[in-house]
């Protein structure tokens, strides 16, 4: 006759004790939204430089900067010619306003640095605060990006992250991103630098992505796979606002594309601007933000103001504060070892 | 994650969501903290999948982990006030409530004076049936030391007053023939 062991009757014990216990819904939604937000820095646009988003007609909007009439020196189409036309004082501008001319302009100054790998010295925090507890991942990195294939390579300082983030089981050191990670140098600069047309353009990848997104969801829901998740409609201008940020923290930006940026920015409602801000490392900045609708993301960018370039990129939401910190951009015609080896 | 790996790490969830949060749950021996451990181990999930062999696997050792690391900052802290069991409010349309909701408090409360490694190897060994050698993985010890530590646990729950009259051999026989010290 079989013997009843303890064990078993433990065994007994601890399902019947948590039988009724059922998992949360929306966890693994909220686990791919975090994660989807972590890779936005280096997610492919989609269809950047595509023929159908670089169809989309132009001067959807009466645009503050002008698309090239009355003051202007005329070329703002031309494909990237070294001096973008100063825009046309006509219009009386708001100080936001100005403050983004501003970063546009000394954006439109930089050199273009040559070499294929861009490399990115940055750090990374994720302050999580759930039910009860909070958790925090701060680690720095270096992420080298391949501007021909769009993929690259990732050097994570494990004994910083390791510790800090509570110990996922010895997180590799190196991750390796596959082409079409990160946009091309190609696909950037086959973007409109005219405001207008990248306004539009942006907005038609914003647009397409939505479409993408409600299909995959309408196919999950059919499947039962996934809980509803209730999605606010978002205007034109909150999907050109995310657009825009999105591109923003790309590194290899042409001068003319970074500069234009600021513009389709400047043209934005809802835009705000702190000139003398400064990052959380103390750097001198001007930040941007949005008005975001309570229980959305908001994102905040903090722009170097003698330079256009961005040093810091932060992600609000209830309960989570993502941030990159940019240390250093460099340019180089090798994949760089890993630094933190040894 | 593509859109593809996003459907299947759904897909895992809503098959696997269910166990994993009791598994986190025993582990923690509180259903607040559970419910973090559980979320937090998709949220690492999610940021590794494409790269994990086995989710399953995966969780089991990322749970450990994180318990682990608790134990070392909770070690820092000032000894909280529990308020696990006023939290433990029983969905009443479970299959069977009342044993659920009385049995659940005495069990987790007995878990709790196990130590971290004596608790995440009956949990494991017993709740998730993982054998001794792959508790012994988890874990980073010897097969050996599960075998004797699992014994260890079971004698020192069998006495738990909240348990008594619960186990079938609280005899010293039984305890001399299946206990084993190493």
């Amino acid at each position: 006759m079989p013997e009843v062991l303890d064990e078993d009757i433990l065994r007994e014990l601890m399902v019947r004790c948590t039988s009724d216990l059922s998992a949360p819904p929306g966890a693994a939604q909220a686990a791919i939204r975090r994660q989807r937000r972590r890779r936005l820095r280096t997610r492919a646009l989609t269809v950047a430089g595509t023929a159908a988003a670089a169809g989309i007609a132009v001067g959807t909007m009466a645009s503050a900067s002008g698309t090239g009439g009355t003051g202007g020196a005329g070329g703002a189409g031309g494909s990237g010619g070294a001096g973008t036309p100063a825009h046309g004082p006509a219009i009386r501008l708001t100080a936001a306003q100005q403050a983004l001319f501003s970063l546009s302009s000394a954006a439109a100054t930089q050199p273009r640095p040559s070499g294929r790998y861009v490399v990115q010295a940055e750090k990374a925090t994720t302050i999580e605060s759930g039910s009860g507890s909070s958790t925090s991942e701060i680690g720095p990195k270096t992420s080298v990006i391949d501007t021909v294939t769009g993929g690259g390579v990732t050097y994570q300082d494990i004994s910083v992250s390791g510790s800090g983030a509570g110990g996922t089981p010895t997180p590799p050191g190196v991750l390796n991103a596959p082409a079409g990670s990160s946009p091309t140098r190609a696909q950037l600069d086959a973007l409109p630098t005219d405001p207008s047309a990248l306004r539009a353009n942006l907005l038609a990848q914003a647009k397409q992505q939505a479409a993408q997104a409600q299909q995959s969801m309408e196919q999950l829901k059919k499947a039962k796979k996934a809980y509803p998740v209730a999605t606010d409609p978002l205007s034109d201008d909150d999907l050109v606002f995310e657009q825009a940020t999105d591109l923003l923290w790309e590194p290899d930006l042409s001068p003319q594309l970074r500069s234009a940026l600021y513009k389709v920015l400047a043209d934005t409602p809802g835009v705000t601007v702190q000139t003398g801000a400064k990052d959380s490392s103390g750097r001198p900045a001007t930040e941007i933000s949005r008005y975001q609708a309570p229980g959305q993301t908001s994102v905040e960018t903090f722009e170097d103001p003698a330079t256009g370039a961005t040093l810091e990129s932060a992600w609000r939401s209830p309960g989570e504060f993502d941030e990159d910190l940019y240390y250093s951009t460099t340019y180089t015609n090798t994949i760089p070892a890993d630094p933190y080896q040894g | 994650m593509d859109r593809k790996q996003e459907r299947a790490f759904e897909k895992f969830v809503a098959e696997s969501g269910d166990d994993l949060l009791r598994l986190a749950t025993l582990l923690m021996s509180d259903r607040g903290l559970g419910e973090d451990l559980y979320q937090e181990t998709l949220h690492r999930l999610a940021a590794r999948w494409s790269r994990v062999d086995s989710p399953r696997a995966y969780c089991r050792q990322v749970m450990h982990n994180i318990v682990i690391d608790q134990l070392r900052v909770r070690r820092r802290q000032v000894p909280e006030i529990r308020l696990a069991d006023a939290y433990d409010n029983t969905d009443p349309r479970a299959d069977d409530p009342a044993s659920a909701a009385e049995l659940r408090p005495a069990l987790l409360a007995a878990l709790r004076t196990l130590t971290p490694q004596q608790r995440t190897i009956v949990v494991l060994r017993y709740f998730d049936d993982r054998s001794e050698n792959d508790v012994a993985e988890v874990l980073g010890v010897s097969p050996g030391t599960v075998k004797s530590t699992a014994s260890r646990a079971m004698a020192h729950l069998r006495v738990q007053p909240g348990l008594s009259g619960l186990f079938a051999m609280t005899g010293t026989g039984s305890m001399t023939r299946r206990v084993r010290y190493a």
